[in-house]
């Protein structure tokens, strides 16, 4: 018997992930447009592993349309696919599919649970970087979420609209070029969190290699060495 | 008519009997065998003797003194005030009211006893018993007529009043219909008989004799539980013995007995302490083990928790009131669960005003089924040297949880929560055992409809580790937790971690092909998972990849489980339909070759039932609850 999910195969296909890192990742309510954050819960919070439940309600149909956003922060990529296959090996539906179309695109790797009378996409699983990512329907009335996971990987892998900064919703520090030994870790942040501001998040993406957390550090490591430019945007808290 | 209270505070009031002066009256208090004796006018009580056997009732000769009191455990014995006591004879089967007769220089008692149903009649002086009829259904009460020719007698069973001829032992049903008729007294002409009915009616009915008998109420809204009545002699007054209280039926106007100051008041009681029998607890919400003393007047009212069966004693501070007197003081409580045994205590208070603990114990051992009793304690204390009141010191309601044994994990490392215990006791309340227990919880929760199972990829929602029992506790109370939406494992940690706090001994254990979940996967049946409606099967996915219960045991084949998640059906073909649904609580896991739940969750063909496997040796856990 073959297993379901193939870590391995979801390895190889991870090149972004690798090069993106999110730090204390969290929602603070105005992240979702049409909908109100109802309440966030923290399920686990040790050194290796953060899990919070973000319980969205629509606007528009409140009590109705809920959705849960469970966000898993790891140490590295590999971590949050681990995080990931946990989660679908813990979901008693023996066949649940990658996503396709428009739906394949999203994260590193991702699957999509369909609801059995309308077919909509209303449970998303996927990982982006080292953060894994939940989105279900949970309210009376069964709702798409695949735009409300798309948000939530946006705001994981991309570079900030530059609006965003003008707005004072995020501060881009200036690129950082650092130079690297071929298959040598750097200290890019020394401590993770005297480098976010309170309250706030830490994102940071290198062009190239993987990005690795050990401790409270911040690790560069790359198969190329030479100078790479490094982006880090800091969001703050409310 | 009004009614007064003339003593209060009694532990389980039952027989009365009234001086023909009517100035004096004579009780006897069930639960701590004592014979008091009360002057009606002023509430001053004494008490004549303690030590009785669960007296029923008191009976006086008052031409000489000689005190006549009926014990539960079977014998009727008789008290002379200031000398000796002398059982007289010991007919058994649990003798009741006494009527005594004077006929001839002779002196009979009659009883009725309530466990051999036996009319009885007692030769005093000889000290001889003789059964006059027999095949009474529960007999309570008794009255004689003047000529010594019938008995009149109230029996349980039936709710009936009965007449029985005393030369023949025949007896005749007069009335029926009563509720639990108990003690009996002559009306002043003897034309009619007053009849006190206990709870629920709580009331004085007066039966005219007739033809034909016709029922009269006399009073109703007693207080709780009344079982003696004596009336005066011209019926002006009739005084009732009930469990908590005496009180007297009298026209209206009657000016109250005043009640008297009290020298010192309850000021905390506490149920947990270095060597009691109370389960710690903790409030998961802010954090911190419930506050000791838990009542402190005025201040705070934690709830305590106890293994059912067990009997609590209390440490009770009492703060001492301006015209304290020092001595010896008789304190008890009375109360829904049958107060705090009554003791002799001589009370020292410190310079604040306060005394040391002092250590009581209550009446009787807990229930021992599960529940969550909101237990009433109204304190009393009287002087316990010569006539004095008892007064009222202190009132409050304490809630107490009772479990059926010691909380099992989460709830070792865990202190259990007062929140699970609320949930878990109300749910399972008069479960006599914990399967009984365990199976309340798994039918309460699978039908709570504040969850409902996730039919889109059947993912665990209250956390595999920890569990957010705070978040599903939310929930099944109304709130919004982590949403509606639930798998098995969130079925399976509800109802172990709930079952687990009163007392059982369950495990979360999944059934799967394969140990590694990411292998696994067996076909089903029909099910009818939680939170949709029969009759149609939901979710149709045709298989599981896991299947995840509350289990007893070793979670193996041959272990019962509790299912909250889903139900089978429970018909001898289980494949297909018409589908008899049934939520499977205390069943056998069972194996492929019978119809017990597995084949009831699996079919018996390739990839099925023998697919569906206990796998205990990598999933048996209880989860840590958060």
């Amino acid at each position: 018997m073959h297993a379901q999910y193939n870590v391995e195969e979801w390895a190889a296909g991870t090149t972004r992930g690798r090069r993106v890192f999110n730090y204390s990742y969290r929602m603070l309510g105005t992240e979702l447009k049409g909908w109100e954050l109802l309440k966030v819960v923290t399920v686990q919070e040790t050194p290796e592993v953060t899990e919070k439940v973000y319980l969205w309600q629509s606007k528009s149909t409140p009590g109705r349309e809920l959705v849960r956003v469970g966000i898993t922060e790891r140490h590295h990529w590999r971590l949050a696919q681990e995080s990931l296959h946990q989660h679908l090996t813990h979901c008693m539906r023996p066949d649940i599919p990658r996503g396709t179309k428009k739906l394949a695109e999203m994260g590193d790797v991702n699957y999509v649970g369909r609801e059995p009378r309308t077919d909509v996409p209303a449970a998303i699983s996927f990982t982006r970087g080292n953060v894994c990512v939940t989105v279900s329907s949970v309210g009376d009335k069964s709702v798409d979420v695949s735009e409300i996971a798309a948000s939530v990987d946006r705001a994981l892998s991309e570079r900030p609209a530059k609006g965003e900064e003008k707005k004072g919703r995020v501060r881009a520090r200036a690129p950082k070029v650092v130079a690297l030994e071929a298959n040598k870790a750097r200290v890019l942040i020394e401590n993770l969190q005297k480098a976010t501001p309170r309250a706030g998040w830490l994102k940071i993406i290198v062009p190239e290699g993987e990005l690795i957390r050990e401790g409270n550090a911040l690790m560069y490591v790359s198969p190329e060495g030479g100078k790479k430019s490094v982006d880090t945007f800091a969001f703050p808290g409310p | 008519m009004q009614i007064n209270d003339v003593v209060l505070g009694l532990a389980a009031g039952v027989g009365i009997d009234l001086s023909p002066d009517g100035k004096t009256a004579y009780y006897v208090e069930w639960s701590i065998g004592e014979l008091s004796k009360v002057e009606v006018a002023t509430g001053m009580v004494t008490t004549v003797k303690t030590g009785l056997a669960y007296p029923e009732d008191v009976e006086v000769d008052w031409a000489t003194g000689q005190i006549f009191v009926s014990e539960r455990t079977g014998a009727v014995v008789r008290i002379v005030p200031g000398k000796d006591s002398q059982k007289i004879v010991q007919p058994g089967g649990a003798p009741q009211q006494l009527d005594l007769k004077k006929t001839g220089g002779k002196r009979f008692l009659y009883t009725v006893c309530y466990d051999s149903g036996q009319l009885v009649q007692i030769d005093v002086d000889a000290k001889t018993s003789k059964t006059v009829a027999a095949g009474l259904g529960h007999p309570v009460g008794v009255v004689i007529d003047a000529h010594e020719k019938y008995a009149y007698v109230t029996e349980q069973d039936k709710g009936a009043l009965t007449q029985i001829e005393l030369a023949s032992g025949s007896a005749k049903q007069l009335y029926t219909g009563l509720v639990s008729p108990f003690f009996l007294a002559w009306d002043k002409d003897a034309k009619g008989i007053f009849c006190v009915q206990r709870d629920p009616a709580n009331s004085l009915v007066r039966l005219e004799l007739g033809p034909p008998v016709t029922l009269k109420t006399i009073a109703d809204g007693l207080a709780w539980r009344p079982s003696g009545v004596a009336p005066s002699a011209d019926n002006s007054l009739i005084y009732l013995c009930a469990d908590r209280e005496l009180e007297v039926i009298c026209p209206d106007g009657t000016p109250p007995i005043q009640p008297g100051k009290p020298p010192f008041v309850i000021e905390s009681i506490q149920f947990r302490f270095d060597g009691s029998a109370a389960i710690p607890l903790k409030d998961h919400v802010t954090g911190k083990p419930i506050a000791l003393p838990e009542y402190v007047k005025g201040k705070q009212n934690g709830p305590a928790a106890y293994v059912g069966g067990s009997l609590p004693h209390v440490k009770v501070i009492l703060r001492k009131l301006p015209g304290f007197v020092s001595g010896s003081y008789a304190i008890g409580a009375t109360g829904s669960l049958g107060g705090v045994r009554r003791k002799k205590v001589t009370p020292t208070f410190n310079p604040s005003g306060l005394s040391n603990p002092i250590d009581f114990e209550l009446m009787w051992p807990l229930p021992g089924t599960v529940g969550k009793p909101d237990v009433t304690l109204d304190w009393y204390a009287r002087k316990s040297a010569g006539a004095s009141m008892p007064v009222l010191i202190g009132s409050a309601s304490h809630k107490i949880y009772l479990v059926l044994g010691k909380p099992t994990a989460p709830w070792k490392a865990e202190l259990p929560w007062v929140a699970a215990l609320e949930l878990a006791c109300g749910w399972a309340a008069g479960a006599p055992t914990t399967d009984e227990a365990a199976a309340r919880i798994t039918e309460r929760y699978y039908n709570s409809g504040k969850v409902k199972y996730d039919d889109v990829s059947g993912g665990t929602h209250y956390g595999d580790n920890p569990f957010m029992l705070s978040q599903m506790i939310e929930r099944l109370n109304g709130g919004l937790g982590l949403s509606a939406i639930v798998n098995c494992t969130d079925s399976a940690n509800t109802v172990s971690s709930l079952a687990n706090v009163v007392g059982c001994d369950l495990w979360q254990s999944k059934m799967a092909s394969n140990a590694d979940l990411d292998l696994s996967s067996f076909l089903l049946n029909p099910i009818l998972a939680i939170g949709y409606p029969p009759p149609d099967p939901w979710p149709n996915w045709g298989g599981f990849r896991y299947h995840e219960v509350a289990w007893k045991g070793a979670c193996a084949e041959n272990d019962n489980l509790f299912d909250g998640c889903l139900m089978v059906d429970g018909d001898a073909d289980p494949t297909k339909a018409p589908h008899a649904w049934i939520l499977p609580a205390n069943v056998l896991f069972g194996d492929c070759t019978t119809v017990n739940y597995r084949r009831r969750l699996s079919p018996p063909v390739s990839g099925g039932c023998e697919d569906c496997k206990p796998q205990p040796d990598a999933f048996k856990q209880r989860r840590p609850v958060k």
